[in-house]
């Protein structure tokens, strides 16, 4: 498995341009689903067949990433952005990009400046720019509307991996892991991946919108609370198994997915979390919205450094969340009382 | 009706976002006399259905008031004490507040504060951060480990108070003073003819995502929506321009999010029913249900009629109960004359291009 | 043959029509439209749709938008001496309003925004921030409370009062067809200048394909006239037309600046992503291959910022939406300033795209 979450942090994807990694994904499911789809916003449906008796559940991991968009250029040949999706300013300097063309560039910013946040709460910051080491404008082979996503290398660090883009190509590949294994599920499942999460979870309010879902849910990371003098009281803890999410900023998960979630964990004793943060939503809280409502929750990989360069995540956790993907989709009961 | 009992009632029930479940019961039971029939969907709205008289097809309005109070999560366990998360509202009321964790059973708890002997000049001169409080059930940590669990949800505790006059106090008014005013006037229409199928919602998690409005909406696609909520009462320190006397009878808004003729029919028969009433400006998001409502299912026109009150998300909201039985009366004689005349004047209308403009 | 007069476009910019309260706008541009298409209705929120057959070269969907809103205020409170209080309904920008001139209520009455002369304010710090909005007041004339309310009403909405004109060379009659360049200045050319764009388009020659053209409620307060109509169609592209900022102004005296994306007279300005939309990159790239082709000259809009009409035709379905502007400077403030080259390069271009799709 660390093989193929190697390839999927490593491909090209920011927000509105998935198309790598859709195909990546596509080639590794192709052979496991019963039928597969792309919609016309670019998400990647790929549908395993129950045996008629059970719900029609939607699975989704986002497969975009933050990116940067080139929002003016300078003579000189630096390039000022904008963020799609939220940017930490921490994540910034001194940190190397690339372009999709293949440029590769490091950003600073303005001396003087006081760095701040870019992202989608606030408009673009003209204080910090993109050096790709061009002569003047003329250089250039990038300009106005190209998107930059950051060079992030992966190191197996034996139990634990660190790399970027575990936000949420680790969710991507739970999916991938849990299709090769499921086997027997009464339930029509839809496992999706979608895009433009990062920039407000477009992706999964159209394909929930579209695939009309019984239940709905997602795989995604959430910030770990057990670094040294945590910001925020957060109990997650890396290795302590997937987590079941309670509540976040954007939803509360339905009771019964909740429940059952548990359930399906204690019977097959697999280690997990209950889940609540003050911050945050994923792809789960847009399909619960869906027409006249869908039942939702979320399973999430307990995850420290979130949107930087470097995320660290507990391969436990990972398998953990395979295994507790692959028995709740294959239970019987989910929406029993 | 006893109005100011069922509001004690509905007002005491325990229903935070995304867990109204007690609520929700209570009030399908409360429905149960005035509806053919009453329902729980998939995501915890309660629908109760009473059919107007004449044949099918005929007209369906949708009442929606908010089934939800505000509510905290608990985040972690810290020994004997609760960490928690709140969304989106004033925190300064936590301080010093008593509250009910719905952990195994419902628990009493507070959130205290530092005594004011030993506080530092600064932390005088401010208030505490969120991340500075916790929940003290007054128990042992073993115990709190037994009963309480990370995700488990906590609701203000403010108990029902009648005040001078028709006033009372209590939590979360917001928004069951209007489910009961629902309550209220599927009562009166016992005894008065509607044309349209009355479509009763009490809603679920408006004070977090709008859930509940979108998903009824797109469910049930009614012809013409009234979102009923609170609103603000004046009070020292509030501006005119946007608040209510209270005990002013029901503010029925006006403004984009709401369809003009539905505006202006409201006004018309509080004007001629001699029912006291207000204007409620809303230039833009009305921050209610009907912001949902007005473009789910391809556009709903909707209207919105609020009651003004005093404090609002706190435990001591505070409330004229005439202002129910006004607003009830004035939604009974709305949903008595909401029939197929009544849809066609909601809809726009192209100049008639034989005429030459204006 | 155009359809676009000097005075159509006066008539567009001058009309008030704020979220909600686009009826006089929508009656002008149902008049204008309705010898053209074969369909026209309004929804349930007020949009404006006309349909228009294509040649039956091809079976595709496609939907045009531009909305009829423009930012405004409503009036909150009508005071004892006559003043009238009002909140905002759109995002005006706040720095451009003390001394303005404004139209209040159907009647139009002419109002002013008061201003505190500079002799009698104290405090030094009040010229440093712009005003809110809560501490503003028009002014209509009238003598006390009494008098104003038999005038105006609450909830009635008051938009900016501008004179629309043409800033030459070499003013035209008014009738005549709509020159192909020059300036212009007026209100609301966000997005008064998108539905002469898609009045325009409409009324010329047939598409391959059939055509639905929505004129749009209440996108400034959140695109909600789009989100309607958007669960309910599917088309396979949609173009939206615009009016856009246009920063080229030049920075601090004695600074340099970073060169503006958007300049005034460089052509329609394309949306590559803003605050709500990504444009997808095929649509995109189609748009500039075809401006490319047929020497079109067109820029691109500063990204990532604002939101569009697409963003809401595009979240219940993800139908595939470019977003075509014509750049203005200062809107959202009570006049702003476009180029009509710019104008009827965007018509040129959408229409290229269309029988090219």
């Amino acid at each position: 498995m660390k093989s193929l979450i190697k390839q999927l942090v490593e491909t090209y994807g920011p927000s509105g341009f998935e198309d790598a990694v859709r195909e990546l994904i596509r080639a590794q499911v192709e052979p496991l689903a019963d039928d597969i789809q792309v919609d016309a916003m670019g998400n990647l449906f790929a549908l395993k067949r129950g045996d008629g008796s059970g719900r029609r559940i939607m699975v989704a991991a986002h497969m975009d990433e933050i990116g940067l968009i080139v929002t003016q250029v300078e003579d000189a040949g630096f390039l000022r952005f904008s963020g799609l999706g939220a940017i930490p300013p921490k994540a910034l300097l001194g940190t190397r990009v690339r372009f999709a063309n293949g440029a590769i560039g490091v950003i600073s910013h303005d001396g003087g400046a006081k760095p701040e946040i870019i992202g989608r709460d606030a408009p673009d910051m003209g204080r910090w720019f993109i050096d790709v080491g061009a002569k003047s404008r003329d250089d250039l082979t990038v300009g106005v509307g190209d998107v930059a996503a950051f060079i992030r290398p992966f190191d197996d660090l034996g139990g634990r991996l660190l790399g970027g883009g575990f936000d949420d190509r680790i969710g991507c590949a739970v999916l991938i892991e849990t299709m090769k294994r499921l086997e027997n599920s009464p339930h029509d499942v839809i496992f999706t991946f979608t895009v433009q999460e990062e920039v407000g979870l477009r992706g999964a309010r159209v394909a929930a919108f579209g695939m009309e879902p019984e239940i709905a849910l997602a795989v995604d990371v959430a910030p770990a609370g057990d670094t040294p003098h945590p910001e925020l009281p957060i109990a997650l803890k890396l290795g302590a198994g997937p987590t079941v999410k309670v509540e976040d900023y954007g939803m509360i998960s339905h009771p019964k997915v909740r429940r059952a979630l548990e359930r399906v964990a204690q019977e097959n004793d697999i280690p997990y979390q209950l889940e609540v943060l003050p911050l945050g939503s994923t792809d789960a809280a847009a399909m619960q919205a869906a027409r006249s409502g869908v039942m939702a929750g979320a399973i999430s990989i307990p995850s420290r450094y979130t949107h930087l360069t470097a995320e660290m995540i507990d391969m436990d956790d990972v398998t953990g969340a395979v295994r507790l993907l692959t028995a709740y989709l294959t239970d019987a009961h989910l929406t029993d009382a | 009706m006893d109005i100011k009992q069922t509001l004690a009632q509905l007002t005491q029930a325990r229903g935070p976002s995304g867990g109204e479940g007690e609520a929700a019961k209570l009030v399908a039971l409360l429905m149960q006399p005035l509806c053919q029939e009453v329902t729980i969907d998939a995501v915890g709205n309660v629908v109760g259905i009473k059919p107007g008289t004449g044949p099918e097809p005929r007209p369906k309005i949708m009442l929606m008031a908010h089934l939800d109070e505000i509510h905290l999560t608990v985040s972690a366990i810290d020994g004997a004490f609760l960490r928690f998360v709140e969304n989106g509202y004033d925190p300064r009321i936590l301080v010093g507040a008593q509250v009910i964790v719905l952990g195994r059973e419902p628990l009493p708890g507070v959130i205290g504060d530092l005594p004011p002997h030993i506080m530092t000049e600064k932390e005088r001169q401010r208030m505490p951060d969120l991340a500075e409080m916790v929940i003290d059930l007054g128990l042992e940590a073993e115990q709190v480990a037994e009963l309480v669990r990370v995700g488990d949800q906590v609701v203000l505790d403010g108990p029902f108070d009648e005040l001078l006059g028709h006033r009372v106090a209590s939590k979360a008014l917001d928004d069951r003073l209007l489910v009961a005013t629902i309550l209220a006037t599927l009562d009166e229409l016992q005894r008065v003819s509607h044309p349209c199928d009355v479509i009763a919602v009490a809603s679920v998690q408006e004070e977090f995502s709008g859930l509940g409005a979108t998903t009824a909406s797109w469910a049930r696609r009614p012809d013409a929506a009234i979102a009923l909520d609170v609103t603000f009462a004046r009070q020292p320190g509030v501006r005119e321009a946007e608040t209510f006397p209270l005990g002013s009878g029901p503010a029925i808004a006006m403004g984009p999010n709401l369809h003009p003729h539905i505006t202006q029919t409201l006004l018309d028969m509080a004007e001629r029913l001699e029912i006291p009433h207000e204007i409620d400006v809303q230039p833009a998001r009305t921050g209610t249900d009907a912001w949902g409502i007005q473009v789910a299912a391809g556009g709903i026109p909707s209207g919105l009629v609020s009651i003004p009150i005093r404090n609002m998300h706190t435990p001591v909201e505070v409330v004229d109960v005439k202002d129910v039985a006004r607003t009830a009366r004035l939604l009974t004689a709305f949903l008595a004359q909401a029939d197929h005349d009544f849809l066609d004047s909601l809809t726009y209308r192209l100049p008639d291009f034989q005429e030459a403009a204006p | 043959m155009s359809i676009l007069t000097l005075d159509l476009l006066k008539r567009l910019s001058e009309t008030p029509g704020g979220p909600g309260d686009e009826a006089a706008v929508r009656d002008i541009i149902a008049r204008v439209v309705h010898p053209h298409v074969d369909e026209l209705s309004i929804d349930s929120m007020g949009n404006l749709i006309a349909r228009k057959r294509g040649t039956g070269a091809s079976s595709k969907q496609v939907a045009l938008a531009a909305h009829m809103d423009e930012v405004a205020f409503m009036i909150t409170k009508i005071d004892n001496d006559g003043l009238l209080h009002v909140a905002a309904s759109g995002g005006i920008n706040r720095r451009t309003l003390l001394g303005k001139r404004v139209q209040v209520g159907p009647e139009r009455l002419p109002g002013v925004i008061s201003v505190r002369p500079p002799h009698l304010v104290d405090d030094p710090e009040e010229y440093r921030k712009p005003p809110k909005l809560q501490d503003l007041v028009i002014d209509i004339g009238a003598k006390n409370g009494d008098e104003a309310k038999s005038k105006v009403k609450r909830g009635q909405y008051a938009v900016f009062r501008t004179p629309f004109r043409f800033l030459g060379p070499d003013e035209p009659s008014g009738d005549a067809a709509l020159p192909r360049s020059g300036r212009i200045s007026g209100k609301a050319f966000d997005d008064r200048l998108g539905c002469a764009a898609l009045i325009e388009l409409l009324a010329g020659e047939p598409f391959p394909f059939d055509v639905t053209g929505v004129f749009t409620v209440q996108e400034e307060i959140g695109l909600r006239g789009a989100l309607a109509a958007g669960s309910r169609m599917t088309p396979d592209a949609v173009f939206i037309l615009e009016g856009t900022l246009c920063p080229d102004l030049p920075g601090r005296w004695g600074q340099e600046t970073t060169p503006p994306t958007t300049r005034l007279g460089h052509g329609p300005a394309l949306t590559t992503a803003d605050r709500s939309h990504i444009t997808p990159p095929r649509l995109l790239q189609h748009l500039l291959r075809t401006a490319q082709a047929r020497d079109i000259p067109y820029q691109f809009k500063h990204p990532n910022v604002g939101g569009t009409d697409a963003a809401g035709f595009a979240r219940y379905t993800g139908a595939p939406a470019a977003i075509i502007s014509t750049p203005a400077r200062y809107i959202h403030s009570p006049i702003a300033i476009a180029d009509l080259t710019d104008f009827w390069h965007g018509v040129e271009l959408v229409r290229a795209a269309m029988e090219t799709l």
